[in-house]
């Protein structure tokens, strides 16, 4: 089987548990080839879940599923140390962070402590515990969901947590036509538990491989710093994006391109991907700061400053 | 076409292995020819493109037959025919290589091929050092590149077969017909010529251990004769027709003055019994290695000499030859032997070639001897070189009669030399002496001989009137080789000579043998073969012969070479300091400036000058000076698509910089633009260049000009939409 027919298969299961949705499943895989962590943002009920497990359920590696709650500790993700009797020893119980894809979900319902302890394992696909460190398996993803319309109890993700997200997502309503298919199709079984596994870790890892071989020309890189400039220099934003946030677009790009069936990377992809990539990264200045739906706002601001630069010929 | 291409190139490369191996002469030549014969016939099968796996008239069990009784023969072939297991395990290889030729269906066949004939190749390369082997390396590089990547080609062809359309904008699908061109060959030809030269680049810098590897023993030594401690008279005449290679003699300070001075100095003989010659001096001893590592022949001989270098071919004798008289030697041999009269030995006749190079002191009468009457000699001269057989009074009678007309003795020499080179007739056709003595034979009856008659008469003639002399066989000068600038030395020249004692000029060289004349052989043919050879000696020698010394040579030459540009940067910086401080009154410091600092200096100016002449050459740009611009080797195609949108932009539709050409070319879809199409086909190609850094061929060139000129045409009839408004 070749590339262009895995991703097809990946992408085809998925869309079987989120119908209409086309555009943010073909993100999700991008964050995934692209070897980043996403963050899906919106309402409730719009399919954040199912999205997710319906990714998770596809590959055939572990998956676990943290419910993130305000009592949730940092040891409850990554694990702990137990006294063992027998052998007179400190064991380590591995957490359920151990496993290929982790749902973090309602990930802003936890305290910031337990929200950081994420920290390490995202950044360095590794966690310390006890002066000992572990390699988590790969490939490694983590898919968080967050609601921002309700702020009863919630602690909003730190900038440092939120610049570890590749991509920040929403769902958004489906279209009626695709609404009218979902309560069809509505049976005792979830959709997304009807998912089959269509690609192994291994062939994961190898699609990644071949994602870094794409070729970005040298014009690409500079147009998309120029982007990065604009946002730290726009008199909209009170922080531009980080270096991080360049690097992340420009492997993004890459697996866009991958997905699409090149082997080069075109203006075209920087611009559609920027906004995905950009607007969790950036803070509006608090003199235009609109409460509430700030992330929406953000996604404009940047599709602004993208329209107002030229692409290079 | 590709699948003919493929089975012609296999052919050419299992011809290839099994002519190599079978110019090596070492294998059976029936088993030799059926192989040649099978090859000739899938050639003729696959040119005429008739596939030799579509010829099915043997059926598949016949063919298992075949290879077992191919196993069977090959071990009776171990252990009776050839008895040797490498050369029956190439008989093997050739009837496996016929299986395999008209069984070519599967991958693994053509795969199984290609080794055979590797394998055949390998066993040639150890079994020969000819000069052949070089031309065969380079036909089998060139072939084997050319089968491989026409294998891989035909199955990676059959194995993804043309991708559906919608992918025709990325990677197409690869089509045979399309991709073997003439084009092709060029490119795989240059890889086989790039790994050829890096091969060869690896064979002269990776440090060599002693002499070559590839040196191989030769079955025969060459026979000679004359060069024993005992000769019976007769024995060089009959070597005298033979042209067979002795040996090749380079030196390099050459001159017309040398011409036929030169002599070959062999084995040297002191003791005549009337029949034949012996060496009554045979104790030998080993010269002194002086501080360079050479051996001392003559001591006291001083410095300097002609230099030689000499390859000797592998002789049935131990002595080594070289200008008389030898003085140093130096040779990549344990040691050697001298004898009492200046011949040296090697210790054990060797088989394979010698190399070694000698200085030797061209003689000299000196001027004393000129003008001496009469010399009394040392008590060891007189005893070993005055000696004569019985019964050669009438000789000495004869002897005292040609000299008497001189007082001098080198002019009583003179008169005999002078004598037998003009009273008697050169011919190697001597008739049976039967008892009679055979000088006496030659000096009284036939007056007619060749020149170790010569040589001996004038010995005999020389020792009766009390001049110490002996004789020595070797070889004359041979050809020049004026391509090379080396002697060939054959069996033919083998030669006898005289050396007699001058008190003070030690021994000196006088050949009685009048000189044959040699027709001019300065024709094409000759010269032709001259070429031949020279390349062949190169060969041995840089080849096959090549060695660590040799490396070591090459980087002392290279230092030296450096050091002396060294000097001459020295120079020119001195020039350039004294011109400066004429200047500036010595302001400047510059002295300070190492010779160091000037060289870096000028290097950088070297590399900056040449990098800024290949920047403004076209077509080459190591680096970009203005990134963005799109000045660099896919220019063609941005020159191309700036041209279109000026021809846009004549009609109204502009593309604004923020949008990419993908964008671009659908708002003119929308807008319902005529050409939309046409530039959306452009675009493609457009990105795919661009960004993917394809190459843009011929056609799509063709094709864009197609567009720009339906583009520049305008829209048809009726321009109904006012088409700058939706792009601005």
């Amino acid at each position: 089987m070749k590339n262009m027919d895995k991703i097809v298969l990946l992408q085809k299961n998925i869309e079987q548990a989120i119908k209409g949705k086309a555009e943010v499943v073909k993100m999700v895989i991008v964050t995934l080839l692209a070897r980043g962590h996403l963050l899906l943002e919106d309402i409730p009920g719009v399919g954040k879940t199912t999205l997710a497990h319906s990714l998770a359920r596809s590959l055939n590696s572990t998956f676990k599923r943290i419910q993130f709650t305000s009592d949730l500790l940092p040891s409850d993700i990554i694990g702990v140390s137990v006294y063992n009797q027998q052998k007179n020893e400190f064991e380590f119980k591995k957490g359920p962070i151990f496993s290929s894809i982790i749902l973090a979900d309602e990930i802003n319902r936890t305290s910031p402590k337990t929200q950081s302890s994420l920290l390490e394992a995202m950044n360095e696909c590794q966690v310390s515990v006890d002066n000992e460190t572990y390699r988590l398996p790969e490939p490694f993803m983590v898919i968080a969901t967050q609601n921002p319309m309700e702020y009863h109890g919630t602690f909003p993700l730190p900038e440092s947590q939120l610049d570890r997200f590749m991509m920040r997502l929403s769902l958004g309503y489906p279209a009626e036509e695709d609404e009218k298919q979902i309560l069809l199709s509505q049976r005792r079984v979830l959709p997304a538990q009807e998912i089959f596994p269509v690609l192994s870790s291994q062939e994961i890892l190898e699609l990644q491989m071949e994602t870094e071989r794409v070729a970005v020309d040298e014009s690409l890189i500079d147009y998309l710093l120029s982007i990065v400039s604009a946002t730290r220099t726009s008199e909209l934003l009170g922080l531009g994006v980080s270096p991080r946030g360049s690097i992340f677009l420009y492997k993004t790009a890459k697996a866009l391109a991958f997905i699409e069936g090149r082997n080069y990377c075109l203006p075209d992809d920087i611009k559609r991907l920027a906004p995905f990539v950009f607007s969790h990264r950036v803070i509006i200045n608090a003199r235009l700061e609109s409460f509430g739906k700030r992330g929406e706002d953000a996604e404009k601001i940047i599709e602004e400053i993208v329209e107002g630069l030229p692409v290079p010929i | 076409m590709l699948d003919i291409l493929v089975n012609l190139s296999s052919a050419i490369l299992a011809l290839t292995g099994l002519i190599s191996v079978a110019l090596t002469d070492q294998l059976n030549p029936f088993i030799t020819m059926i192989g040649l014969v099978c090859i000739a016939v899938t050639l003729l099968l696959s040119s005429l493109s008739i596939r030799p796996q579509t010829y099915k008239m043997i059926p598949r069990s016949a063919w298992n037959a075949y290879i077992i009784l191919v196993f069977i023969v090959m071990l009776l072939d171990i252990f009776w025919i050839s008895g040797s297991l490498l050369i029956s395990i190439l008989h093997l290889s050739i009837f496996l290589m016929i299986n395999k030729l008209f069984n070519l269906s599967t991958r693994k066949d053509y795969i199984q091929l290609f080794l055979l004939s590797l394998l055949q190749f390998l066993a040639a390369s150890t079994m020969t050092n000819k000069l052949f082997f070089g031309f065969a390396v380079v036909i089998f590089l060139i072939s084997a590149t050319w089968a491989l990547i026409l294998l891989h080609l035909k199955y990676q062809i059959s194995d993804n077969p043309p991708s559906p359309p919608f992918n025709k904008g990325g990677m197409g699908g690869l089509s045979g017909e399309k991709i073997v061109d003439l084009r092709f060959f060029l490119l795989t030809n240059s890889v086989a010529v790039a790994a050829f030269i890096i091969t060869i680049l690896i064979f002269f810098i990776i440090p060599r251990f002693g002499i070559g590897f590839m040196q191989k023993k030769s079955d025969d030594r060459l026979r000679t004769s004359g060069f024993t401690e005992r000769i019976d008279l007769g024995d060089i005449g009959p070597i005298k027709l033979d042209n067979t290679m002795v040996m090749r003699v380079r030196i390099p300070d050459y001159n017309d003055s040398l011409k036929d001075r030169i002599y070959w100095r062999g084995v040297t003989f002191n003791f005549y019994d009337g029949r034949s010659w012996s060496n009554k001096l045979v104790q030998k001893f080993s010269p002194k290695i002086n501080d360079r590592g050479e051996f001392t022949i003559r001591e006291g001989s001083g410095e300097g000499g002609l230099y030689q270098e000499i390859i000797l071919e592998p002789l049935d004798t131990t002595v080594i030859f070289g200008a008389s008289h030898i003085i140093r030697l130096s040779a990549n041999l344990p040691s050697i032997k001298e004898d009492m009269m200046g011949s040296v030995y090697i210790p054990y006749a060797s088989f394979t070639r010698l190399q070694y190079s000698a200085y030797s002191k061209i003689d000299l009468i000196s001027e004393e001897d000129r003008d001496l009457e009469s010399a009394s000699y040392p008590v060891f001269i007189n005893k070993f070189y005055l000696q004569l057989p019985d019964g050669s009074e009438e000789i000495g009678d004869l002897a005292r009669r040609v000299s008497s007309g001189s007082k001098t003795i080198t002019g009583k020499i003179d008169a005999i030399e002078r004598y037998l080179k003009t009273n008697y007739r050169y011919t190697l056709d001597v008739k049976p002496h039967g008892e009679k003595n055979p000088i006496e034979d030659f000096l009284f009856v036939q007056k007619a001989g060749y020149c170790e008659y010569y040589a001996t008469a004038m010995v005999v003639m020389l020792r009766s009137i009390g001049v110490p002399a002996r004789l020595v066989t070797g070889f004359l000068q041979g050809e020049w080789n004026e391509i090379g600038g080396y002697f060939t030395v054959r069996q033919k020249d083998a030669h006898s000579w005289v050396e007699a004692y001058l008190p003070g000029s030690d021994w000196v060289t006088f050949d009685p043998t009048p000189a044959i004349l040699i027709e001019d052989q300065r024709t094409a043919l000759s010269l032709l073969s001259k070429y031949i050879d020279s390349i062949r000696l190169r060969w041995d020698r840089y080849i096959i012969n090549y060695s660590l010394k040799d490396q070591t040579e090459a980087i002392r030459k290279t230092r030296e070479k450096i050091r002396s540009m060294e000097g001459g940067f020295q120079m020119i910086y001195e020039s350039i300091k004294r011109y400066m401080l004429n200047i500036k009154g010595g302001i400047t410091d510059i002295s300070r400036i190492s010779i160091r600092t000037v060289m870096l200096l000028s290097l950088y100016f070297l590399l900056l000058a040449i990098s800024v002449y290949l920047y403004i050459r076209k077509g080459y740009r190591p680096f970009r000076l203005f990134p963005g611009t799109g000045a660099d080797k896919n220019s063609q195609i941005v020159e191309l698509y700036k041209k279109m949108l000026k021809l846009l932009e004549k009609r109204g539709i502009i593309k604004e910089n923020n949008k990419t050409p993908l964008e671009f070319a659908i708002s003119l879809n929308t807008i319902k633009e005529e050409n939309s199409r046409e530039v959306f086909e452009l675009t493609e190609t457009y990105y795919r260049v661009r960004f993917g850094q394809q190459p843009l061929s011929r056609e799509e060139i063709s094709r864009i000009s197609e567009i720009l000129q339906k583009i520049k045409k305008g829209p048809s009839p009726s321009p109904s939409w006012p088409s700058a408004s939706r792009s601005r």
